[in-house]
This record gives structure tokens, sequence and C-alpha cells, in this order.
């Protein structure tokens, strides 16, 4: 076996079992699953520069999803410059310098994070009730002032 | 387009079965035939086959014509088909209609028909009479899927099949469309669908009412729940972007299209306490498209 078939085989099990979960049913487009999916496994290192992202083939196949929604995923991860796509060879990490900063950015926000959840339980707010909070913040800020930025 | 209908129609006697349907199957794609049962999906099948006469309009397949006797043979020939009724011989064991199917397709892949026949666990020997429903759809499936066509028509596959099977079935089509065969299936199936299909046909009484990449349906479609002080508003509220509007006492629930920040300042301004805008999945779309 070569070493470039035992990495491949390495990724697709750890990609397939732990990092990739596809919920068909969500109503967010398959494709829009894997880029974030891909893209947070790059933040937290679990692709890292360098690896090789499974064949269009071969993810289509363990995930039984359409082969043009690997291609679609995989040409934008492409596009934010996540991956690069080699001719004929598939697709691979990029080495993105800006990857340390944007980890220690995580890792702050998860502290702010941990602080205000911690703060709310004080107060005597239940997990649902936080939880439900932080998911409807999202949901008003997300979209529509995403699309209203792009207004002259 | 590998399909493309023009105002296809068939009556049987007076109930219309088909009704002006112009459909455009894209080529390399996975493409869903949806529809409840009676509402006209099978019979498109066999009009785009042959197999029945449309009573007005015409269309093409693989670039042949559909009413021309002659062409729809060569239609016939290179479409791998699953018919709804998975008819087959009934005399010939599953060997038997193995190697006289294969004799008949240079392109029959071997390979595939071995992996197939194992996965389904088919008994070779035994003869097609003998076998249950969903056997005879693992078959009918083998046959289609190992011929190397480069359009593949299947009408409900995963009808009778067990889980295990069924997982199998879509693997072997996720795998032909990556060859590059164009697949048109329907099904009753809608979250297998929702995993495999790129494209999707929402079919009612005979006219597809929905129709479009699925990515782009998701992403065009909301359901969006907005929370007045008292009742909705009905007469203030822009209902021609809604789709199936329902209140219950201080709640507006309904299927929105498009622009979704317009629809959210005017419900808004018709007093709206809170408005949000959920994404929708394939059940709920098709709930909603076919709804009476």
């Amino acid at each position: 076996m070569t070493e470039n078939s035992v990495s491949l085989y390495h990724l697709i099990n750890t990609v397939k079992s732990h990092l990739l979960r596809i919920d068909p049913a969500s109503g967010v487009p398959i494709y829009q699953q894997l880029v974030d999916q891909i893209k947070h496994a790059v933040e937290i290192c679990g692709l890292i520069p360098g690896d090789q992202l499974p064949s269009v083939r071969v993810l289509a196949q363990e995930l039984i999803i359409s082969p043009n929604t690997v291609v679609k995923a995989y040409t934008e991860l492409a596009y934010e410059g996540v991956v690069e796509l080699r001719q004929g060879s598939g697709a691979f990490v990029v080495d993105q310098e800006l990857k340390p900063k944007s980890i220690d950015k995580l890792r702050e926000a998860k502290a702010e994070v941990h602080g205000l959840v911690e703060k709310f339980r004080r107060r005597g707010l239940n997990d649902g009730e936080i939880r439900r909070l932080f998911e409807a913040e999202l949901l008003a800020t997300e979209e529509v002032p995403a699309k209203a930025r792009q207004r002259p | 387009m590998i399909i493309e209908t023009r105002r296809l129609s068939k009556n049987y006697g007076p109930v219309t079965a088909v009704k002006d349907l112009c459909l455009r199957v894209p080529a390399g794609k996975i493409s869903a035939f949806l529809g409840p049962n009676g509402h006209g999906k099978s019979t498109t099948i066999k009009m785009l086959l042959g197999m029945v006469r449309p009573t007005d309009g015409s269309g093409d397949v693989l670039g042949y014509n559909i009413t021309n006797p002659k062409e729809s043979i060569e239609i016939r020939r290179r479409t791998a088909f699953v018919s709804e009724d998975k008819q087959l011989y009934g005399y010939m064991t599953v060997k038997q209609i193995l190697a006289f199917t294969r004799a008949l397709f240079p392109q029959w892949r071997a390979e595939r028909e071995r992996e197939l026949v194992t996965a389904f666990d088919l008994p070779l020997n035994r003869v097609v009479k003998g076998l249950s429903k969903g056997m005879r759809t693992k078959l009918a499936l083998i046959l289609a899927l190992a011929r190397g066509a480069d359009l593949l028509i299947l009408d409900e596959p995963s009808e009778g099949l067990d889980p295990v099977a069924t997982e199998s079935m879509l693997q072997a089509v996720v795998r032909a469309a990556e060859e590059g065969a164009t697949v048109f299936f329907s099904s009753h199936q809608l979250s297998e669908t929702e995993r495999i299909a790129d494209h999707v046909f929402i079919l009612k009484r005979g006219q597809v009412v929905v129709e479009g990449e699925l990515d782009e349906l998701r992403e065009r479609y909301r359901r969006m729940n907005a929370v007045f002080v008292g009742t909705p508003p009905l007469d203030r509220l822009p209902l021609a972007t809604f789709e199936n509007a329902e209140t219950d006492r201080h709640t507006l629930s309904a299927l929105t299209k498009g622009d979704v920040d317009a629809i959210a300042s005017e419900i808004r301004a018709a007093g709206a306490l809170s408005v949000e805008f959920h994404p929708v999945n394939l059940r709920e779309l098709f709930l909603q498209s076919v709804k009476e």
C-alpha cells in the first residue's frame, strides 16, 4: 500500500464517521453542510494543510449523496481558499497563514461564551432558554443584515 | 437536455392523466420525479419510452422523438428502465436472465453485476416467478444498473426494498451518476430523494407545480412564522408572496418564496411583533405543493 492510499484510507474513515454528518432533511443545502463541516474540520485541525479530501466518487458513495453535490462543495471550498483543486489528483487542504490567528480567535470566543452562559445560569435561566436566546439572536441577525450590508 | 417534452398530454377517456407537461431533464444529473399516486408519473414515464401514445404534444429523449415508433425503439435500446410493475420473464432463473441480458449489451458491467448480486443476496437458481416482490425489484435494478446505459429511468426503484437493499441501490445510482449517466427516477421516499437528487420535479394532477435545482428550492422557499399583538391583519399582508397561509390566534405561518428581507419588512409594517424564517425541507415543500 502506498503512503497516499494509507492517508486516504485514514481520512475517509475519520471524515465519514466523525467529521461529516449530513442531515438531508434539515432544509440546509447538502453542499453547504459539507462546506461548513469541512471548514470546521480544518479549524479544529481535524484536517491539516496538505491533507487530501476523499475523491468525489468515494465521498458520494460513502455518504450516498449526488456526486454533483460533492463537486459543488469542493468548488465552493476552493473558491473560499480552504482547499486547492489539483488537476486529476483531487482536493487538498491549503496551508492558510491565517489559521493560528483564527484558532486563537475561536479559543477566545469560546471562553467568552463560557462566561456568558455561566452568568445566565447564575441569573436563573435554564439551558433551554439560553440555547433559544442564542439561536434567536443568530436567526435574527444572520441573514438580514448580511444582505443589507451588500446594498449601497 | 436529455429529456424534453412539449405540452405532453394524455387522456384515458374522460380522465386527464397528464396535461400540457413541459419537462426539461438536465444531462448528467440525478432528477427526482415526485407526486401523489395517480397524478401521472408512470404515464409520463411510459410516454417517454414510447410505451404509451400521447393524446397531444411531443417530446425528445436522448435526441430521439418519442412519438416516432422507429426512434422510440432507439430510446428503449439506450435507456435502462425499471418499470413500476418490474415485469420480467417469469420462467427463467435469475442466473439465466442475467446471462441473457448480459449478452444483449456490449457495455455490460460484469463487476457491477457481481457486486449487486452479492449486496442484494439474490438466489441465483430460483425462477423469477418464485421471487418475492422485493427480490424482483432487486433483479430489475441489477439488470438496469449493470447495463452501462447513458440514461436510467427508474419508476419507484426502492419500492418493496428493505433498508439495506435501499442503501445498496442508492449507492449504485450515485455511482452511475458519477460515471456520467443521467438518472430520472420517481419516488415516494422523500428522505432518500433529498439525499441524492440534484433536480426535482413535483407533479400534481398531471402538471409540474414545482421544479428546480434542489439547493435552489431550499434557498428560495422559507417557512415564515410571525406573531402579532392581535389577530393577524390578513387584509394588510402581501398574500401574493405566500403559499398556504395559516393563522392561529396571534400567529401566522406560511411558506414564502423569494426575498426574505422584503417580506419581513412588509410583515413588520403590518404590525408583527416578531418574524422568523426557517429552512424548508423537501417533505414540507412537497406536502404544501400537492395540497388541494
